[in-house]
């Protein structure tokens, strides 16, 4: 850039006056220096107009890049406003910077400043500013911050003088406690009792956010900020229509602003119990309800007024989810974020009563059930008119088509979170008032869901009617089969099933006895699981009855696969399909699952692309239907990750199977049998890999919690043991690999005793004995696994194959030659075929 | 070396004039903003901005406590390019990452960029100020605090000990040079 003539000289003059100027004052500028040269004017515009996109260009990347630095803070410390000097920058928010302040006049005292950002304040405000300033001084409570003082400084902009609290927000020092989560509601609690004297006074804090709660050492708690939020909103009034900020009546932390708020109503008691349900909700799980990051407010609204959020326990730590208040705080902190008013909580006493109650393991008002039948009611009439009138005023705009699907897609999930709610609440509070009708002497609220339904359970026998026994015990088995506990839910069904015989309907019969035989299947009793399946499509006979012929076909099939009987298997799925396909509105969770079995097979007996395009249409179906983060659509993803497996694409298979392992341990928590599965897919996953150190790791574990929570003895503890067992051989790690294959062995046969892999690992248990040395008790194993693998399957098979290698190099090493060159010549036999 | 008295010691001798001690000063004040940062991100996960300021002038105010130096100056000039390699060397750490090598772990654990932060144009940003200091330091070291400092057109001036007319001349070169070398070209 030569500035040699005079006019590049007056158009460097020119450009550097004008970048300080405002657009308008830029004109005028050079209106008035450019006159007589349109060459001149052109060259500096140009230059200006790079300029302003080159800074704009640099502060959009510094904003993505997420550094921020206001200019002008760093400045003022050391200054003194009034009787205070500021001392260092404490931290900075929407409404201006917090500084640390020494008071010189009249005595010492640290105090913290905080000075409105300049620009929002006007002086006509001053007057009301001072008069809402005295009104804040006379909040006297042990946990709220006392305003101290305040004024205006010498170039207009207020400031006030508060106590200052040497803590740490109170989601920071939770986090850094690690506080449990009675230990977090112990101290909200102090916040609860701060804002609801408040509210008592006539005064709404309007901002509540971890940074305007205090704590310091000993929990001592201290909220700050009250009600400033609200001084500079009643400074902004409508009719005055905000000439400054154009902000208005806008809530100012918008991950902490309830939907009418964020719908532009004012601030108010129930949107402060949202604001502190959120908070409580981050403390206890570390995240917020909703993802508001990156969205604009019209954007949060709708998010926040058409979708439920995640329930607490599902955000939460695994620690959590295991704690024996989490239902119940689950409920409350659920009703304190409640979009609608008319189900939130109304007062922060409220809230504050029911988290006492969750302490002291008492019910909780926002579990009664009589509500949540209104609650649930109310839902169902009001949700869908709501969303649609919200539609509507979007349909305008361009970008209506967009806004329309994802407001129907949120809709439906609300609509789906609702639904899934309502039934266990429904079961739930039928059982609440089943025990209450049962015994009324007792008091209920002494007693837990838990001791709710085990008495429940027990009671039932006392009562007369046959008919409502029967639904009763529906409901029981029914929520035992949800929490996994098979045995009783078993036991239940077979008393449900005796007084289902009186009932002379032999649908209801077969009904019961599909469900049997789906908690039979589940607890690996597959002999007892066909005979109840069978009873039930005997039952059945002609009848229509197409939902429940499907449930039973599929358990059916599920029966028989397991078996390992894949023909049967394929057969009877495909008889049950045209019937989930004909009922698909009440349960197209049936036909996923027909059809993920079908793929399961469809894998088993190598078809990876028949599976592939199953568990596609399945997975596509559910991620509709239940959002990413539910179970269907991660045991979709399993059994997609072992059909790509199959195919050789084990990288993928790796990624999706990581996937669902995410999914299961947000939703489960690390001790779960669910994540059995995912253990040994990725066990087998590492295994194709090649590592097998990480493996085996897998393998253990996925062993471990099939011990635990299916018992010792059940089939897939057998195949848990052959995995491990197999792994250790890759390793040469013979001696081990005997034991494991020797019990592993022992509970297959027992339970499969024709399955093939009873005569895989039979050959391969000899191996291991065989390469550890013990030759002499090799050899039964391998003789008779290879004969039942020959007899079975042929010499062909690959399994077959194997073990005539292991029967060779048995012999051999027994020297005894004749019977090795017998078995080399199948071998051979094979080769040339 | 990175206590803080041996800082404040550094502070005085490279205000001073001794080259060394720059250099040396240079690396403690990287150590300590990476300590800082690396609290701060602790302090705040979930928050996904890194007020460089606030952390550059709270470690001036931890060394200014400890020694009353008062070399504030000398002390952001210095501090701006040390944010610099603090953001660039975590931008590095996250692209080794994301090619499956070996990640420098210290790095990434110090700060905090947002997820889909443009870390390439971050480390093209670094390319680019690399050949500005060829052709033309002053300008350099200009960027450097107003982009990673955040300091305004008089306390850059401040720190560089230029007019701030001198500050405004470099800040408009430097940024046009670097929209020139960053932005793909026909927008």
């Amino acid at each position: 850039m030569a500035q040699d003539s005079p006019q590049q000289r007056e158009a460097e003059r020119l450009i550097e006056q004008a970048l300080d100027l405002s657009p308008a004052e830029r004109e005028a500028l050079l209106d008035q220096h450019c006159a007589g040269s349109p060459e001149l004017r052109r060259q500096v515009e140009q230059a200006l107009l790079a300029h302003d996109r080159s800074e704009e260009y640099l502060n959009n990347l510094r904003q993505d890049l997420g550094i921020t630095h206001p200019d002008e803070t760093l400045e003022l410390v050391g200054q003194v406003i009034d009787n205070y000097r500021l001392q260092r920058l404490l931290g900075e928010g929407g409404m201006g910077a917090v500084y640390l302040a020494e008071r010189t006049e009249p005595y010492q005292q640290l105090v913290a400043l905080k000075l409105l950002s300049s620009g929002r304040w006007l002086r006509r405000w001053h007057e009301r500013f001072l008069r809402e300033r005295q009104m804040l001084a006379s909040l006297k409570h042990p946990h709220i911050c006392r305003l101290l003082d305040g004024g205006v400084n010498e170039t207009g902009v207020p400031y006030l003088v508060m106590e200052w609290i040497d803590g740490e927000p109170i989601d920071v020092y939770c986090a850094k406690r690690e506080l449990d989560p009675a230990a977090i509601i112990q101290l909200f609690l102090k916040l609860t009792s701060a804002v609801a004297y408040a509210h008592g006074q006539g005064i709404i804090h309007r901002d509540l956010k971890p940074a305007n709660v205090l704590v310091a050492e000993g929990d001592d708690l201290q909220v700050v900020d009250f009600g400033i939020a609200r001084m500079l909103d009643e400074g902004t009034t409508p009719d005055t229509a905000d000439p400054i900020t154009g902000q208005g009546a806008q809530p100012l932390t918008l991950a902490y602003a309830s939907p009418e708020q964020l719908r532009g109503e004012k601030a108010s008691v129930a949107s402060e119990v949202y604001a502190l349900g959120v908070l409580l909700y981050h403390l206890i799980s570390g995240r917020l309800p909703f993802d508001v990051s990156g969205q604009s407010p019209a954007g949060i609204e709708r998010l926040v007024s058409d979708t439920e959020p995640p329930k607490l326990s599902r955000a939460a730590a695994p620690e959590y989810r295991s704690h024996e208040i989490q239902p119940d705080l689950d409920a409350v902190v659920a009703r304190m974020i409640h979009g609608d008013l008319d189900q939130r909580f109304r007062t922060v006493e409220d809230a504050a009563a029911d988290l006492q109650n969750v302490l002291a393991h008492r019910p909780v008002s926002a579990r009664s059930p009589t509500l949540w039948y209104r609650v649930s009611r109310f839902v169902r009439r009001h949700r869908f008119p709501v969303a649609a009138g919200t539609v509507a005023a979007l349909s305008l705009t361009a970008a209506a088509i967009l806004g329309l699907s994802l407001a129907v897609a949120a809709r439906e999930q609300a609509r789906l979170l609702a639904e899934e709610r309502d039934r266990a609440q429904a079961a739930t509070g039928f059982l609440v008032d089943l025990f209450a009708s049962l015994n009324p002497n007792t008091n209920p609220l002494d007693t837990t869901a838990r001791d709710l339904l085990e008495q429940g359970a027990q009671r039932i026998e006392g009562i007369d009617s046959p008919a409502l026994q029967r639904e009763m015990l529906d409901t029981v088995s029914g929520v035992y089969r949800i929490l996994r506990e098979f045995p009783t839910a078993r036991d239940l069904l077979e008393q449900e099933l005796t007084l289902a015989a009186n009932l002379d309907d032999p649908v209801i019969s077969a009904d019961v006895l599909a469900r049997l035989a789906g908690t039979q299947l589940a607890m690996g009793e597959y002999d007892d699981a066909l005979d109840s399946v069978d009873q039930s499509l005997a039952l059945l006979g002609e009848r229509e009855a197409g939902e429940i012929r499907a449930g039973a076909l599929l358990v059916r099939g599920q029966t028989l696969h397991r078996r390992g009987e894949t023909a049967l298997a394929r057969a009877t799925y495909e008889s049950a399909l045209p019937l989930a396909r004909r009922f698909p509105g009440k349960d197209e969770e049936q036909l996923s699952i027909l059809q993920s079995e079908m793929a399961n097979l469809a894998n088993h007996v190598g078809e990876e692309e028949e599976a592939v395009v199953l568990f596609e249409e399945v997975l596509a179906r559910r991620i509709l239907r239940h959002g990413e983060y539910s179970s269907p659509v991660s045991s979709t993803l399993l059994g997609l990750a072992q059909t790509r497996r199959s195919q050789g694409a084990i990288t993928e298979a790796i990624e999706l199977l990581e996937r669902a392992n995410q999914i299961n341990q947000h939703l489960f928590g690390p001790d779960n049998d669910r994540h059995a599965f995912v253990f040994n897919s990725l066990g087998r996953a590492y295994e194709s890999y090649g590592d097998f150190e990480a493996s085996e790791q897998y393998y253990r574990e996925a062993l471990r919690l099939v011990r635990l929570f299916r018992g010792p003895e059940h089939p897939n503890v057998g195949f848990g043991l052959g995995n491990v067992a197999k792994i250790l051989s890759k390793q040469e790690q013979w001696a081990d690999a005997a034991s494991f294959f020797e019990q592993a062995v022992a509970i297959t046969e027992a339970n499969r005793p024709d399955h093939i892999a009873v005569h895989d690992m039979r050959w391969n248990w000899g191996k291991a004995l065989m390469k550890s040395g013990a030759l002499a008790e090799a050899e039964e194993p391998i003789i008779k696994g290879l004969n039942s693998l020959a007899a079975n399957y042929g010499d062909q098979h690959p399994s077959t194959r194997g073990a005539l290698e292991a029967a060779v190099e048995l012999y051999s090493k027994l020297g005894e030659q004749e019977s090795a060159d017998r078995y080399q010549q199948r071998l051979s036999a094979i080769q040339q075929n | 070396m990175d206590s803080s008295s041996d800082i404040t010691g550094l502070l005085a001798a490279a205000e001073a004039g001794d080259p060394a001690a720059s250099s040396e000063l240079f690396e403690a004040v990287y150590a300590k903003l990476r300590q800082l940062a690396k609290r701060e991100r602790r302090k705040w996960s979930g928050h996904h901005t890194l007020d460089t300021t606030a952390l550059i002038h709270e470690a001036y105010l931890k060394l200014a406590k400890t020694a009353g130096y008062s070399g504030k100056a000398h002390f952001f000039g210095t501090a701006a390019k040390a944010m610099r390699h603090v953001l660039v060397n975590y931008a590095r750490a996250r692209m080794a990452q994301r090619r499956g090598g070996g990640a420098e772990h210290v790095d990434a654990d110090t700060v905090s960029l947002p997820a889909g932060a443009p870390i390439e144009e971050l480390l093209a940003m670094d390319e680019a100020l690399n050949r500005l200091e060829q052709e033309n330091p002053r300008a350099c070291r200009v960027v450097e605090c107003r982009f990673f400092a955040g300091l305004d057109i008089a306390a850059t001036a401040q720190t560089l000990g230029i007019s701030t007319a001198s500050v405004k001349r470099d800040w408009r070169l430097g940024a046009a040079q670097l929209y020139a070398s960053l932005q793909p070209s026909g927008d």
